[in-house]
């Protein structure tokens, strides 16, 4: 099964959110810490420049903001 | 009437790392510091006009810089302002910003937002200037136009394509975006030094 990425910071009220959300939800995901690694920076730029950054499966990307609430 | 307080005394700003200093604890995106600081060639007039700010009375002598290594806006600002305060012998401490929400929250984007890199400009004694904030106009605008360009040239890109895509062509426009950081930190330390 391929699961969502999802690129993420440690401290980001939409990265909280989603990680809260997707996690009492049960829902699956791949979290990348930009802040940590710069593979996984280097990754993320290629989709976007504002955390939350979502990869969907299905080739979808979401940045920037999870439910309203802002990186 | 009620003095506003800061949590940026002498003595805290004294605890913030020299450019040098944040560079070297940095766990990402050390080279791109690196480039945007060596490549960087900002207009001599430009520097000028802000080596002459520096030189009035209560011009800046101070910039206390908050940001995170992880942020293009970041290792693309920081660079720059670094730079401008190297050729005018201003003393600049960073501040990282997630082990500093103290004194980002006294400096939030529209009185909400922990937007970076914020650039705050003091006086030899301390007393605040002003504060710049995150970009350029000039960025905001052209990447807007830059993502509306792709789109009508290349309307079959997917996410990926178009990130990438987009990504290049705003690369290209990061040193004009450099430069117009300069600009505008000139105007606005202008205006309040003239506004008093």
């Amino acid at each position: 099964m391929t699961l969502p990425v999802v690129y993420t910071i440690q401290f980001c009220p939409a990265c909280d959110k989603l990680r809260e959300t997707w996690d009492s939800q049960g829902i699956e995901y791949v979290e990348k810490r930009v802040d940590e690694s710069q593979e996984a920076l280097d990754e993320a730029l290629e989709y976007g420049s504002a955390v939350p950054i979502i990869v969907y499966p299905d080739g979808r990307i979401e940045e920037g903001e999870f439910e309203g609430v802002h990186g | 009437m009620t003095e506003k307080t800061t949590v940026v005394t002498a003595q805290r700003f004294a605890q913030g790392y020299s450019y040098e200093e944040y560079l070297s604890q940095i766990k990402v995106n050390k080279l791109r510091f690196k480039q945007y600081f060596g490549e960087f060639e900002p207009d001599e007039g430009e520097v000028e006009r802000f080596r002459n700010l520096t030189q009035q009375s209560g011009g800046p002598a101070k910039v206390l810089a908050i940001g995170e290594d992880w942020c293009p806006d970041v290792y693309r600002g920081l660079p720059t302002m670094a730079k401008l305060a190297d050729s005018a012998g201003v003393e600049v401490r960073v501040f990282p910003r997630d082990s500093n929400l103290d004194v980002m929250n006294e400096f939030l984007k529209e009185g909400k937002y922990q937007s970076i890199p914020v650039f705050v400009f003091y006086t030899e004694g301390l007393d605040y200037i002003c504060h710049w904030i995150e970009r350029p106009e000039v960025a905001d605008r052209e990447s807007e136009e830059i993502e509306a360009s792709i789109r009508e040239e290349k309307p079959d890109l997917d996410d990926r394509q178009f990130g990438i895509e987009r990504r290049k062509r705003v690369s290209q426009r990061f040193p004009e975006w450099q430069r117009a950081t300069v600009r505008e930190i000139n105007e606005m330390l202008e205006g309040s030094l003239r506004d008093g």
